[in-house]
C-alpha cells in the first residue's frame, strides 16, 4: 500500500519537533510511574530528574544560545512538556517549567548584567527561580497586589505577602512583582507594578509550604516579606512597567500548562487502555464493553483537538503574530480534556484506580491544578465572551 | 404522599447534627486525615460514647434499635463534616451487625450483637478478592473446607477496609464440600489474631485514615461454629448488607453535597475579587444553584431508597439508582466546589479537596457507576450486555 500523497499545507511536526519528542520520550524512561509515585508520597522534591534534565540540555531549549541554550521556540517547547507530563505526570513538569520558560522576561527585558549572571546558571540548572506574583487578595485580579517597594537611597525595601509561589523551598532567586508607587489620575491600574529579579534572602523572606491536594513533590508557598533589601540593579525593565513586560509571557505559558495537561491526559488514558485490554471480567477483557471504549476514544479525540490547538498557538507566537485566543483555548481544552480523561481513567480502572500503586489517582489529583491555574475556565471564557464575541465585560 | 420527617426523625437528625459539629468539626476531620493514622480511634470511641454502633441493633440484642432510615438520617450529618472517614461507623454497621441480623445464629447474635453496640468489638468485611470487583462470585477463588470442628481458609481478598483494627473479618469463601468440590460458598468471622492470617496496606487517593487492606490467608483454622448462616449459602447473609450499603452510600453523598453547597456559599460570599465579592458573579451563582439542585435531588432519591427498604419492598433498583445518582452528583459537586475556590480549593487546609477526593469512591465502591447501568438495563428488559 502506497502513503497517499501528502497535501501541501499538511500540518506535519518538523524535524526538530519529532527529535525533541523522542529524545524525551527515552529519557523519560529512567524516570517510571513508581519514581514520581515516591516522590508524591514524600513530597521530594526530584532533584534526580532535575539534574538529568539539565544535562540533557531540556532546561535551556528555548533560551537563546547565547546563554548556553538551544535557541528553539514555543513549538518545540510544547513538544517537551507534553512528554515530560506524559512520562511523569505534573511533578515532572513542574520541577522544570519555571527553569523553562519562566524567566523568558529577564531574557527580553534585563540588563546585560543580569542576563549574563543568571541565565547560564539557570540554563545549566544551578539556578533555580521562584515566580513571586499571586498575593492572598489577588489571584488574577494582579494589579490589586498590595506587596510594596519603598525606595532606601539607592535600593528598595519591600515588604508583603505572595501565596501559590511554586519551588520557594529550593529557589535561588524569585522574580518578584511589586508596587513601587500608586497609580497616577488617568493611568492603567497596572501603572507603579515593578518587578525585580532578585536573591530569595530567607533572612527576610519567610517560606511557608501548603500543603495541598496534588503535586507534593513540587512545594507551593505562602511568603512572607519583611524588609527585604533589594538593590536598583535586581529591576527587571522599567520603574512601574513590570506588569505589561509580564504580559508578554502569559500566551506561552497557556501553551505549556495545556500541553502538560495534554500530555497528563495521555498518560492516564494510556494506563486505562492497557489496563481495558488486560482486565477479564465476565469471561472477557472489559475493553470489549461499550461502555468502557466509546469514554476512552472520546477522550483520545478530545485531547488530539486540544493539542492541534496547542501547536497552532505556539506557532503563531514563534511567528511572532497574537496567539491570545489561540493560547487560552489551547488551555481551556487541554485542561477540560487532560482532566477529563484522567477521570474516566479513573472510572476504567475501577477500585484499582483508588489504590495509589495504580498511578491513575495521581495523575487526577495533579492534572486538576491545570484546570485552575495560571487562569480558571472560567475566566478564558470571559475573555473569549469579550475578544471573540464582542460581549460586555461580566466582571 | 408524605415528605416529611416523623417528629422522631427530625429529633435524631438534630441530634446527629449537633453532635457532628460539636465533637468532629469538619477541622478535626482534615487533621484526621493528615496525620497518617491507619485507624480513626478516637473517631470510633467518640462514636461509641454517643452510641452510634448501637443503632440499627434490636433493643433485645442491646442497640437502640432503629431501621435503615434511621442510619441514612445519621450518615448524611456525620457525612457533611466526616465525608468518607464515615464508613468507620458505617463499614462494620453493615458488614458485621447487618451480616450478623440477616444471617447470624442465635448465638453469635447474643454474644457479639451486645459488644458492638457499645463499640467493644469491631468488624471488616473480606469479600472482595484481587481478580474481582462487581463480579463477587466470579472471581471467588478463597476457599474453606471443614477439617473435624475446624475450618480451614485459603486464599486472598482485597479492599478489606477496617482490617487492621477489626476484631473479626467477615470472610467470603468457596465451600468445599466434604467429597472435595465446590459447592456454594460460606460466610465464616475470622478473628483478626488467627495465625495465618497476614495483610498489607493499600494506600489510596482518599479516606486515608480508616485504612483498607490486602489481606492474606494461609491454612487459616477458626472454630466450625463461627460459620454465619447455613454451609454453603454465605452470599445470602451479605445480600441485605449490600443493598443497604448503596442506600447508606446515597445518603452519605448527600451529607457530602450539604458541606459542599454550605463550603461554596461561604466562600463566595467572603471572597472578594474586582472589587466585590465573588457571590455577585451570575456564572457563581449558576454553579452554586446546580450544587443545591443536586443535593435537593440525592436527599430525595436516597431517602425513598432507605424508605422502600424500611417498608419491606423490593428496593434494589431504587438502592442502585440512587447510589449512582448521588455518587455522581457528589462528585461533580466538588469538582465544581473546588473551581469556585479555585487555589483555595487545591489547598489541604480546606476541605473541598477532602471532598472530592472521597466522593470519587462512591462511583467506583461497592459498584461502578457503569456496572450500576449494567444492572439497571437489565431490569429495563434490555439484553445483558457484558
Amino acid at each position: 500500500m502506497t502513503a497517499p500523497a501528502r497535501p501541501t499545507g499538511a500540518w506535519d511536526l518538523s524535524e526538530d519537533q519529532l527529535a525533541i519528542r523522542n529524545a524525551v520520550d527515552a529519557g523519560m524512561k529512567k524516570f517510571p510511574l513508581e519514581y514520581w509515585r515516591e516522590a508524591d508520597r514524600t513530597a521530594t522534591f526530584p532533584h534526580e530528574f532535575f539534574a538529568f534534565a539539565a544535562a540533557q540540555g531540556w532546561l535551556g531549549l528555548a533560551m537563546p544560545t547565547e546563554f548556553g541554550g538551544s535557541g528553539l521556540g514555543i513549538s518545540e517547547a510544547v513538544m517537551m512538556m507534553e512528554a515530560i507530563a506524559r512520562g511523569g505526570g505534573l511533578s515532572a513538569a513542574s520541577a522544570v517549567h519555571m527553569n523553562v520558560f519562566g524567566t523568558n522576561v529577564v531574557v527580553k527585558h534585563g540588563s546585560p548584567q543580569m542576563r549574563q549572571e543568571n541565565l547560564p546558571d539557570i540554563v545549566a540548572g544551578r539556578m533555580r527561580v521562584a515566580f513571586g506574583v499571586s498575593e492572598p487578595d489577588s489571584g488574577l485580579d494582579t494589579t490589586s497586589l498590595r506587596t510594596r517597594a519603598v525606595r532606601r537611597g539607592s535600593d528598595w525595601l519591600v515588604s508583603g505577602r505572595k501565596v501559590w509561589i511554586s519551588t520557594a523551598q529550593v529557589a535561588d532567586k524569585i522574580l518578584l512583582l511589586t508596587r513601587t508607587r500608586d497609580p497616577e489620575p488617568g493611568e492603567p491600574k497596572d501603572a507603579g507594578l515593578t518587578l525585580f529579579f532578585t536573591d530569595l534572602d530567607r533572612r527576610h523572606i519567610t517560606v511557608k509550604e501548603i500543603e495541598k491536594l496534588g503535586r507534593a513533590a513540587v512545594d507551593s508557598n505562602e511568603l512572607f516579606i519583611d524588609d527585604l533589601l533589594v538593590p536598583d540593579r535586581d529591576m527587571v525593565g522599567a520603574e512601574g512597567r513590570g506588569f505589561r513586560m509580564l504580559l508578554d509571557g502569559l500566551n506561552p505559558e497557556r501553551l505549556l500548562v495545556a500541553s502538560e495537561a495534554v500530555g497528563i491526559g495521555r498518560a492516564a488514558l494510556g494506563l486505562a487502555v492497557d489496563y481495558a485490554k488486560e482486565r477479564h471480567v465476565f469471561g472477557r477483557a472489559i475493553g470489549q464493553n461499550q461502555g468502557v471504549q466509546f469514554p476512552l476514544a472520546d477522550s483520545y479525540a478530545r485531547l488530539e483537538s486540544a493539542w492541534l490547538m496547542i501547536l497552532r498557538g505556539a506557532a503563531l507566537y514563534d511567528q511572532g503574530r497574537d496567539c491570545g485566543a489561540e493560547a487560552n483555548i489551547a488551555k481551556l481544552l487541554g485542561g477540560e480534556y487532560g482532566f477529563e480523561a484522567a477521570d474516566r481513567a479513573m472510572q476504567v480502572l475501577g477500585g484499582y484506580s483508588y489504590a495509589k500503586e495504580y498511578h491513575v489517582e495521581r495523575l487526577w489529583r495533579e492534572v486538576k491544578l491545570c484546570r485552575l491555574a495560571p487562569v480558571s475556565p472560567e475566566l478564558i471564557l470571559c475573555y473569549l465572551a469579550e475578544r471573540k464575541l464582542g460581549l460586555p465585560k461580566s466582571y | 404522599m408524605d415528605f416529611d420527617l416523623s417528629d422522631t426523625d427530625l429529633a435524631w437528625r438534630d441530634t446527629a447534627r449537633e453532635w457532628v459539629e460539636q465533637r468532629w468539626p469538619k477541622s478535626r476531620a482534615r487533621e484526621l486525615e493528615a496525620s497518617g493514622q491507619t485507624f480513626p480511634q478516637e473517631l470510633w470511641d467518640d462514636l461509641s460514647e454517643a452510641g452510634f454502633h448501637g443503632i440499627g441493633i434490636p433493643e433485645e440484642y442491646g442497640g437502640q434499635g432503629g431501621t435503615v432510615f434511621t442510619q441514612a438520617i445519621g450518615a448524611r450529618e456525620l457525612s457533611r463534616n466526616l465525608a468518607g472517614l464515615v464508613a468507620t461507623w458505617l463499614a462494620p454497621a453493615v458488614g458485621g451487625t447487618l451480616t450478623l441480623l440477616a444471617a447470624g445464629s442465635e448465638t453469635q447474635k447474643r454474644t457479639l450483637l451486645p459488644l458492638m453496640a457499645r463499640g467493644e468489638v469491631n468488624f471488616a468485611i473480606g469479600v472482595t478478592e484481587p481478580g474481582g470487583g462487581t463480579d463477587i462470585l466470579g472471581a471467588l477463588r478463597t476457599t474453606s473446607r471443614l477439617d473435624g470442628d475446624q475450618w480451614v481458609i485459603n486464599g486472598q481478598k482485597t479492599w478489606s477496609t477496617g482490617a487492621g483494627n477489626a476484631d473479626y473479618l467477615v470472610v467470603l469463601a468457596v465451600n468445599i464440600s466434604d467429597e472435595g468440590r465446590a459447592a456454594g460458598n460460606n460466610l465464616i468471622l475470622v478473628p483478626r489474631s488467627t495465625r495465618g492470617l497476614d495483610m498489607r496496606h493499600i494506600p489510596k487517593l482518599g479516606v486515608r485514615a480508616l485504612a483498607s487492606y490486602e489481606v492474606f490467608l494461609d491454612d487459616v483454622r477458626v472454630p466450625v461454629d463461627n460459620i454465619v448462616g447455613p454451609r454453603g449459602q454465605g452470599w445470602k447473609g451479605i445480600v441485605q448488607g449490600l443493598n443497604a450499603d448503596k442506600v447508606l452510600l446515597s445518603a452519605c453523598c448527600t451529607g457530602i453535597l450539604d458541606g459542599i453547597l454550605e463550603d461554596a456559599l461561604r466562600y463566595l460570599h467572603e471572597r472578594e475579587a474586582f472589587g466585590r465579592t465573588i457571590e455577585h458573579f451570575q456564572a457563581l451563582q449558576h454553579k452554586v444553584v446546580d450544587i443545591a439542585a443536586w443535593r435537593h435531588t440525592s436527599e430525595l432519591v436516597a431517602y425513598h431508597a432507605a424508605w422502600l427498604m424500611t417498608q419491606g419492598r423490593p428496593s434494589a433498583s431504587a438502592a442502585t439508582m440512587a447510589k449512582m445518582i448521588t455518587s455522581e452528583y457528589a462528585v461533580e459537586a466538588a469538582d465544581v466546589g473546588l473551581q469556585l475556590l479555585g487555589g483555595m480549593g487545591y489547598s489541604a487546609e480546606t476541605d473541598m479537596q477532602r471532598y472530592w477526593r472521597d466522593a470519587r469512591l462512591f462511583r467506583i465502591a461497592p459498584i461502578t457507576g457503569e456496572m450500576s447501568r449494567n444492572f439497571i438495563a437489565e431490569r429495563l428488559g434490555m439484553p445483558r450486555s457484558f
